[in-house]
């Protein structure tokens, strides 16, 4: 047990990009589907299916991060010890941040095509 | 257990540098007799039971030679290739040899030589520098080492029999079907890779428990190598990424064999889910070849410029994200499959935003170089010609991640030109660099710097000249994989111009092959020293048993930081520095922050695991060349040795403490969650769920691709008691397991014994229940490709339980000898482990044969 917490920094360290694997996972599922099926064209609460569902997934990936930024900022205190704890703990901080951003940046940039290029052309 | 947090008592301390005061965790003088104790005990067998070793150091230069031949061997494939297109219809070679050149010479480099050779350079290199005095499970290596050696060689040989794989390097189907590739030249590719993968995956498994569970004390995350770093993120990726292409190559077997449609568009198959599986192996193994360069151009560059790396912490960003985001970008190898456009951009995006990382790294090194100053000896030139290379090839890779463009240049010269910047940049370069930088670490005396200088500008300028040309031999027209063509297409002069780059590679790596027979000398004593002033543990004084003591670690290039460091790990003043309990140990320290857990005890040479790799390696040469019946026999004494080579390796806990150095007690192995054989199955398992994964993936793609013609109409499901039944035998197995693990643990190896006994049957037993039900509907496999996927899913159920069963046969022979009870049960825990996963994995192939037609509305 005591060595499962102690795997926490290494989780939060990977937890952009996994969010961003997931994201990525379920636009691409949701494309195909809506290609071979030739759903492509149908209308969601008045809005295009696709550009709905890509738009809501997008929006949840991200508040996931940001959530995750929260936990890390603010939340998130390992059980470590001394001064090298902390030099530790800034560290895993620090690389969680920079990974958080660069999800960030590609899940946007993987919903941008969404509202540009035709679903199933 | 020892509280290890408490701070340490103070057994030694020295005034060094006038001001700096160090405690040491052990005093000096030390014991008569502990330095020739800890020597016996690591010493490798000599003369000819050699092949019997496994220590890394050993297995690690064999498994670098090994791949460095491959390379050669390929490497001479390329140039009876380029011989062969150096002039417009020329006749050297016929077509058919031409076929299987280039896809032995594309298959040997991206399998044989590329993945083993930054394996094998981790597999020597990791515990010097973690500071370990060996990998976690040394007879895997050496397991891992001669599979891929023997089964490397023997499927080389395939080409001088004319029955070499002629599909192409990814063997695309409908190609590679029976139909089309009748012999078994197709069958030496997917048994034989197939085969090779598992000595990959068998490498990340090592890897991985080796650096999160044998560091130095000290060695926090935070202070972690880049190398290391780097090999984490790869074995990773091995770990998700290989399974994919261990499964396709298996449907395409059985489809070749059994006649199972997994790819015939006729029987509802599709030869797109070849494609989808391979890249999604396929790219990522481009990193996977990459990133471990990486990592040691991330060691190589501070050394040369004598100053720490630049930008750590964005280093390690940028190994995460390129490993993760490699994963979104197998679409990019299907620009021109008739994918619908928006999917392709996501692949578009991804590979756009991968870019990004690859950029951090690059930066980093140069604002490294920038902050030091530069030696440039020979493998900072190597280093420097990666630069080059590599972001030339990074920056054309930017170019084909483009759809548009990609459309134009697909299946062409530009393509191989690309490639090849991309993965000789991006590896065979650095991999030099690191030869030249590390060899004085294992040598007598490094390579010579002069020739190393003319190695460099030979193979720098013979791939410039190569490659550079092929990209406008691409853009003027020439496709791939033709073996000739016209004079009248002006492709004549370019390609001459790219063989006679071709001779100058080679006369390079010639060059260096003959420098490495003047001057390499591998030792067990003393080596050529730290000759670049390094700054990591690799470069401390070691012999068989590596570092005399283990140090602590306070920085990332301890050697720089922590004065007198050598000669004090070399008196023995830091941890362990003799044997605790007068066999190979290391220490087991805490994955985050590296505090000291347990003493592992390390098993010796044993002709085990050498033996079953030879088997193993009989086994998939056997059933290639449908010698069935003695491809069991091997297949079945292959399972004998490797029974033989774990009997000893499950120690126990001693009830007694022993003493590492400053007054840290530590207890002598260990089982459950702390233990590194439970970490190591578990990362095992993580292999075998992936494979399951993709083969449910393939369920659902092709439910996806067959629309309402998925599930036949003559088919119907069957009656949901019958997937109840198998439910219930297996969950009711793992029930008793669970009983059993009880029993052992109040003690007594009877009843645990017999219960498992009890249990083992329904397994099998849930799998035929599931079987017979399919068939009583009428559904058979080779119809239609969802019974194909239906009964595929139930085989692999089968495979693993066939494993589990055996696992279960070796604890029950364990118990019998009493060598399994309550103080001794890491492979009774390790079993219960893989048995509640098949229970697992069975539950949900389940509830995806049964239940997601009934979700869908087609049951």
């Amino acid at each position: 047990m005591r060595e499962q917490i102690s795997l926490r920094p290494l989780a939060f360290i990977a937890s952009g990009l996994l969010v961003w694997g997931a994201h990525f996972t379920l636009v691409y599922a949701f494309n195909s589907y809506v290609c071979t099926r030739g759903l492509a064209a149908d209308r969601l609460l008045g809005m295009n299916l696709v550009h709905l569902v890509i738009g809501v997934l997008t929006l949840l990936a991200l508040l996931v991060l940001a959530g995750i930024m929260l936990a890390v900022v603010i939340g998130h205190r390992p059980r470590l010890h001394g001064t090298q704890g902390e030099a530790l703990h800034g560290f895993t901080q620090s690389v969680t941040l920079l990974v958080l951003a660069i999800s960030a940046l590609a899940i946007f940039t993987q919903a941008v095509p969404a509202y540009i290029v035709p679903a199933c052309a | 257990m020892t509280d290890n947090t408490t701070p340490h008592r103070i057994a030694d301390t020295r005034a060094d540098r006038g001001s700096a005061r160090i405690t040491y965790p052990n005093s000096l003088p030390r014991p008569e007799g502990e330095l020739e104790a800890l020597e016996r005990v690591w010493a490798a067998p000599k003369g000819w039971r050699k092949l019997s070793v496994v220590n890394n150091n050993y297995i690690g230069v064999y498994y670098v030679g090994a791949s460095f031949l491959f390379f050669i061997l390929a490497g001479l494939l390329a140039l009876i290739i380029r011989v062969q297109l150096a002039t417009p219809d020329n006749q050297f070679i016929g077509h058919e040899l031409y076929n299987q050149l280039f896809t032995m010479h594309g298959t040997v480099m991206m399998f044989l030589f590329a993945v083993p050779a930054v394996e094998a350079m981790a597999v020597y290199l990791l515990p010097n520098m973690l500071g370990a005095r060996d990998l976690p499970f040394p007879r895997l290596s050496a397991y891992a080492f001669w599979a891929y050696f023997a089964g490397g060689l023997a499927f080389f040989c395939s080409i001088f029999f004319g029955l070499a794989p002629n599909g192409g390097w990814f063997m695309y189907p409908p190609l590679t079907s029976t139909e089309y590739s009748p012999g078994i030249n197709a069958d030496f590719w997917l048994l034989g890779i197939g085969f090779i993968e598992i000595s990959a995956i068998a490498g990340a498994v090592e890897i991985i428990v080796g650096i999160l569970k044998t560091r130095a004390p000290g060695m926090s995350l935070d202070k972690l190598p880049i190398y290391a770093w780097a090999m984490l993120v790869f074995a990773a990726m091995i770990v998700i990424g290989f399974p994919a292409v261990i499964l396709a190559t298996a449907l395409l077997e059985v489809e070749r064999a059994f006649d199972w449609p997994f790819f015939i568009a006729e029987r509802g198959g599709d030869p797109l889910l070849w494609q989808h599986l391979f890249w999604f192996f396929g790219h990522p193994e481009v990193y996977i070849i990459f990133l471990p360069a990486a990592g040691m151009v991330s060691m190589i560059v501070p050394t040369m410029a004598q100053t720490p790396l630049v930008g750590y912490r964005l280093v390690v960003l940028a190994l995460l994200a390129t490993g993760f985001l490699s994963f979104g970008l197998w679409v990019h190898h299907m620009y021109t499959t008739g994918l619908p456009h928006l999917s392709l951009s996501f692949f578009s995006a991804a590979s756009s935003v991968v870019a990004i990382p690859s950029g951090i790294q690059v930066f980093a090194w140069i604002a490294t170089i920038a902050a030091g100053k530069l030696q440039l000896k020979t493998p900072a030139l190597f280093i420097l010609g990666f630069l080059f290379i590599f972001t030339l090839g990074g920056l054309t890779g930017v170019m084909v991640a483009m759809v548009p463009f990609d459309w134009q240049a697909h299946d062409t010269y530009f393509v191989v030109a690309h490639l090849h910047y991309v993965l000789i940049g991006g590896m065979v370069f650095p991999l030099f660099a690191a030869l030249y930088y590390w060899i004085p670490t294992v040598s007598r005396q490094p390579l010579s710097e002069r020739v190393g200088k003319w190695v460099f500008w030979l193979m720098f300028l013979g791939v410039n000249i190569t490659f550079f040309t092929m990209h406008i031999t691409g853009l003027v027209g020439m496709p791939r994989r033709v073996y000739t063509y016209p004079a009248a297409l002006g492709w004549d002069t370019l390609n001459l111009i790219s063989t006679i780059g071709a001779f100058m590679i080679a006369a390079g790596v010639l060059l260096f092959t003959i420098d490495l027979v003047r001057r390499f000398r591998v030792t067990d004593g003393p080596n050529a020293g730290n000759v670049w002033n390094a700054g990591t543990l690799e470069w401390l004084p070691a012999g068989d048993y590596q570092t005399r003591s283990i140090p602590e670690v306070r920085s990332r290039e301890p050697i720089w930081d922590q004065p007198n460091l050598p000669e004090d790990v070399k008196e023995g003043r830091y941890y362990l520095p003799g044997t605790a309990t007068g066999q190979r140990e290391t220490l087991v320290t805490t994955p985050i922050d590296a505090r000291p857990q347990y003493l592992l005890q390390l098993p010796g040479p044993n002709w085990g695991s050498f033996l079953a790799a030879l088997l193993t390696a009989a086994f998939f040469m056997g059933l290639t060349i449908k010698l069935y019946v003695p491809a069991m026999i091997a297949g079945g004494l292959a399972i004998a040795a490797i029974f033989w080579w774990m009997w000893d390796t499950d120690h126990g806990g001693s009830d007694t403490e022993v003493d590492v150095g400053a007054g840290i007690k530590l207890p002598v192995n260990a089982s459950g969650s702390v233990s590194h054989s439970w970490w190591g199955v578990v990362t095992l398992l993580l292999v075998v769920a992936m494979i399951y994964i993709c083969l449910v993936f393939s369920y659902l793609f092709l439910w996806l691709v067959n629309g309402d013609a998925w599930l036949p109409d003559a088919a119907r499901l069957p009656e949901l008691w019958q997937p109840a039944l198998s439910a219930l035998a297996w969950i009711g197995s793992s029930i008793v397991v669970i009983l059993a693990g009880r029993l052992l643990s109040a003690g007594g190896w009877v009843a645990p014994a017999l219960l498992l006994l009890l249990a083992a049957p329904l397994l099998p037993l849930g799998i035929w229940l599931e079987v017979q039900g399919q068939l009583e509907t009428g559904l058979r496999p080779t119809e239609t490709s969802y019974g194909a996927t239906v009964y595929m899913l139930s085989a692999l159920q089968g495979v693993f339980v066939a494993a589990v069963m055996l696992s279960a046969l070796f604890v029950v022979l364990r118990c019998l000898v009493g060598l399994v009870h309550n103080g001794r049960r890491a492979s009774f825990d390790n079993l219960q482990l893989l048995w509640h996963y098949a229970t697992a994995q069975g539950l949900v192939g389940l509830l995806v044969v049964h239940g997601f037609p009934r979700l869908v509305g087609m049951g």
